[in-house]
């Protein structure tokens, strides 16, 4: 049973990671007022590179990228999706923001294993600036286990039970807005993208990946978004009534995330830890101290 | 059988010497067997608690006072520490049969090093065991000085790291001293597990102060912050088998006397008259505020490190700081989640120390940027260092993250949020600093010299290998090692007044706010790759190149293809965030311009006033001197 579900709550992440990319695409091309690729563009394009045949710079670039890909499906397994439970009962928090760094050891080892320098340099900025967003989001993160005193998200979604007045947006706004910023640095969004950076380090990582490597990436890529963005809308979306709740807020949460994105330039990498660590450090500080102090009405 | 476990290894050091003047290798797997059966009489005096043994009296009994021993107790806090210490002790000195690449100029080193380090052992053996305070002291002044011979002689330049270590242990001791001094005094009796009852009736004030002078001697020997700065010399210079044995082992005598003094003191009696600060006492706040600025030093020097040797150094001081943080918590969730850390940390920083010791066996440096693309010729130290980073990162599902967990766990329940930041930048960076070696040395451009490069033997594989089967065995059923630690808290506290067990079964951990299942998130791990693998396998098979079939943006530069080195991106590896804090003070420079340069200068202001360059003002001194003494008679 457990075997059955998670194949098909797999399923689910990639389809729907994959139509997220998609409209990303449409989204952006709008807004740049092209007319953009079809939505179903991104599934093309993954069965393709599958399909293609590729080269592979050793055991640990192969490796890796199946480490990358497996501790993502494993997180995926934690997080209630709507009113899908899987595993979330028996997993924490912390057990699932950190199960996805094994995922990023994963890709890291594998990246650095092409020997390619760019891809070094791309993982180096990819761990500096993780240094940076991770801190205030865990911060608002320890804020809110101790109001809720639960570290179980499945415990968390049911304290904003009760409408959207409880959702912890309402009720942690500056907190909110942390975890958004957050957000976009854990996803690559535009002022965060510094590790792909195509036009100085040949997009970092992925410059020696080609073919189901690549496919494999795109693929970690869209369970990783729906995890990332599931968790905003689990922890301050009051999570969803059940399934179809759940993905349209996922879209929602992407498209302003999209927009938001595309007005904005790229940060140097220092700049990323160096913003993270002013601001939103500040905000999620008060947000914290305040709830704690404070507590929920 | 108690006493064998000092004894065994004391008449194994004058049996070593004989065996080394026939063959010094046999010297070798001596060693191996003196600490084996250690290991096996360790293992097996577990329940055996306050069995207890006698070595000798040190001050006769009178009237009013009872007598001094130096004696040996085993009890279910100690037992741990020991566990741990025998197990590193017998992995390094296997390692240690064929890993001493580093010590091997004509072999006369290499006999004085098996009398050292037996003798090593023995200190760590008496020390963990120690009955009393004094007993503690006594094998702790001990292990400093072996310690002291064995940084000295590593590389040439290695005497002024040991000097370094020496004084600031000679420091340390001084404080130690006085305050066992004082227990003596005050309660007639330094029996360790009675502490709690002999010290009750003294006032706070007097209780805080002894507290704190043994915490400074803890700080000096765990590396902790501000105290730390021994370990960066000392690491670096000394020889490549002792260092694991120096940061698994040795920085844990510090954790040992730390735990005694916040664990086995009266500190629930005395706390109510100090002001408390989020639901501990302030004195504890100030302990667990410098364990966590020691995480933040450890991390950010950690990471800009170009030697592999310092970066694992600088891990420890990280380390030790979430070690000082969990006990000076004092909850149920912190000291367990320190116990188990210290099992933890000393398992993953011996597995980096070793492998590291082996790609020096190999390649005869450990500088990061004069290596690369060893994963090919070393898988076992890959996978070992691998395991082990992800145990020092925290990453589920390595034993790292289940001690961490208790600790974010003691830290949250208490609403404790700045000491948490620091304890989540530290292992966020730690996921930064571990990573530079793996990306430096282990992959990326091999240089040409290294092509040759083969895997250690055999001999040094192995201590290598268990010791990362341990930190998954802790890392997926964490209940093993979390039932002793509740023994040991039940031993601690018996009344369960303000220490309880933490709450497990076998596979799953009951925190303050949440539980979570250590053998299934393992399984879950193991199916998401699972997928990951059919997804990957399914499709066309690849074909294999070679590090140099690079991109490299359609040029082919012809320097790459000479010296493939070239095209390695490992020297600074973090250069974008190290240079913003490349202008921070350090305490090391604080310590020897300000505190050193001080001593010189008026050591130097103080000769002057003796000889300033002409002998006539110093004949006439040193006249007048003699006549002021004759005067005065």
């Amino acid at each position: 049973m457990l075997i059955v579900e998670s194949i098909l709550i797999t399923l689910l992440a990639i389809a729907y990671g994959l139509f997220l990319m998609g409209f990303d695409r449409k989204i952006t091309a709008r807004v740049q007022k092209r007319y953009g690729p079809p939505i179903w563009q991104q599934y093309i394009d993954t069965i393709k590179l599958f399909a293609k045949s590729t080269i592979s710079h050793g055991f640990i670039f192969d490796m890796g990228v199946i480490m990358a890909l497996g501790g993502t499906i494993a997180t995926l397994l934690f997080m209630p999706v709507g009113d899908w439970k899987v595993l979330s009962m028996s997993g924490d928090l912390f057990v699932v923001i950190y199960l996805l760094a094994v995922a990023l050891l994963g890709m890291a080892m594998s990246a650095v294993n092409s020997a390619n320098p760019n891809a070094s340099i791309g993982i180096m900025r990819a761990l500096t600036q993780m240094l940076g967003y991770e801190i205030p989001w865990l911060v608002v993160l320890v804020g809110m286990m101790y109001t809720f005193k639960t570290s179980s998200i499945w415990n968390l979604v049911g304290g904003q039970a009760g409408g959207f007045s409880n959702w912890n947006m309402v009720r942690m706004p500056l907190g909110a807005i942390v975890a958004f910023t957050t957000l976009m640095g854990q996803l690559g969004k535009k002022p965060f993208d510094t590790f792909i950076a195509p036009a100085e380090i040949a997009s970092g990582p992925m410059v020696e990946y080609g073919g189901k490597y690549m496919g494999m990436l795109i693929v970690q890529h869209a369970v990783g978004m729906f995890v990332e963005i599931g968790l905003f809308v689990n922890l301050f979306l009051g999570g969803g009534a059940n399934i179809g709740i759940f993905l349209l807020k996922v879209l929602a949460v992407y498209f302003v995330q999209v927009l938001v994105g595309n007005v904005l330039s790229r940060f140097r990498v220092e700049q990323v830890v160096r913003f993270h660590w002013k601001w939103p450090m500040v905000l999620a500080f008060v947000q914290s101290i305040w709830i704690m102090v404070v507590g929920v009405r | 059988m108690l006493n064998l476990l000092v004894l065994l290894p004391l008449l194994g050091v004058l049996l070593s010497r004989m065996i080394s003047t026939f063959s010094e290798p046999l010297a070798r797997w001596w060693s191996v067997l003196v600490l084996g059966v250690n290991t096996v009489i360790i293992a097996s005096l577990y329940g055996n608690w306050g069995s207890a043994v006698l070595l000798g009296q040190v001050i006769p009994s009178t009237a009013n006072r009872p007598a001094i021993h130096l004696a040996l107790e085993i009890n279910p806090l100690n037992w741990i520490f020991a566990l741990v210490a025998t197990v590193i002790l017998l992995a390094v000195a296997l390692f240690s049969i064929r890993g001493m690449s580093d010590l091997e100029n004509g072999g006369k080193n290499l006999k004085t090093y098996h009398v050292l380090s037996l003798l090593l052992s023995t200190s760590v053996y008496g020390f963990f065991l120690s009955e009393n305070l004094l007993t503690l002291f006594v094998f702790w002044e001990f292990m400093t000085w072996v310690s002291f011979f064995m940084v000295s002689m590593g590389k040439p330049r290695s005497r002024s790291a040991a000097m370094v270590f020496v004084t600031m242990s000679a420091l340390g001791a001084a404080t130690f001293l006085g305050a066992v001094a004082i227990i003596y005094r005050l309660a007639g009796t330094l029996s360790i597990s009675g502490l709690s009852t002999a010290l009750y009736r003294q006032p706070a004030g007097v209780g805080y102060g002894i507290m704190g002078l043994l915490l400074f001697s803890a700080l000096v020997k765990s590396g902790t912050f501000p105290l730390h700065t021994w370990l960066r010399k000392t690491h670096g210079h000394a020889p490549n088998v002792f260092s694991p044995v120096l940061s698994g082992l040795l920085t844990k005598f510090g954790v040992f006397l730390g735990a005694i003094v916040f664990l086995l003191f009266p500190v629930m009696k005395w706390s109510p008259q100090l002001f408390s600060l989020m639901g501990i006492s302030s004195f504890n706040y100030l302990f667990a505020a410098l364990g966590a600025v020691s995480i933040l030093v450890g991390t950010f020097l950690a990471i800009r490190q170009e030697d592999a040797k310092m970066l694992v150094a600088y891990s420890s001081v990280s380390h030790a700081g979430y070690i000082l943080l969990g006990l000076a918590i004092s909850s149920s969730l912190g000291v367990a989640g320190s116990l188990l850390h210290v099992m933890n940390h000393a398992l993953s920083s011996a597995a980096m120390f070793l492998s590291m010791a082996a790609v020096y066996h190999v390649a005869g440096t450990t500088k990061m940027s004069q290596l690369g693309g060893l994963v090919d010729k070393m898988p076992v130290t890959f996978a070992t260092y691998l395991i082990a980073i992800i145990s020092t990162a925290g990453i589920p599902p390595m034993g790292g993250f289940v001690s961490k967990w208790l600790l974010y766990q003691a830290l949250i329940e208490k609403g404790m949020i700045f000491l948490a930041t620091a304890a989540f930048i530290g292992s966020i960076g730690s996921f930064l600093y571990v990573f530079t070696p793996l990306a430096a040395v282990f992959l990326g451009q091999r240089p040409k010299a290294l092509e040759h490069a083969k895997e250690v033997p055999v001999v040094m594989q192995i201590p290598m290998v268990v010791l990362s089967l341990f930190t998954i065995l802790l890392g997926v059923l964490p209940s093993i090692a979390l039932r002793w630690i509740n023994g040991a808290i039940r031993w601690i506290d018996p009344q369960a007044s303000w220490l309880t067990p933490i709450p497990i079964t076998l596979s799953k951990i009951q925190g303050a706010f949440g539980a979570w299942d250590s053998v299934l998130v393992f399984f879950v791990f193991g199916l998401g790759v699972v997928f990951a693998g059919i997804l990957f396998y399914l499709f066309r098979k690849n074909r294999r190149v070679g590090y140099l079939e690079n991109y490299t943006a359609g040029e082919v530069p012809v320097e790459v293809i000479q010296s493939p080195e070239l095209y390695h991106y490992s020297y600074q590896f973090y250069k974008p965030l190290t240079d913003m804090y490349a202008k921070f003070p350090s305490m090391e420079e604080a310590y020897e311009k300000g505190i050193a340069g001080n001593i010189a200068r008026l050591a130097a202001a103080t000769a002057h006033i003796f000889y300033n360059g002409s002998v006539r003002w110093s004949v006439f001194l040193a006249l007048a001197g003699t006549m002021i003494v004759l005067g005065v008679r």
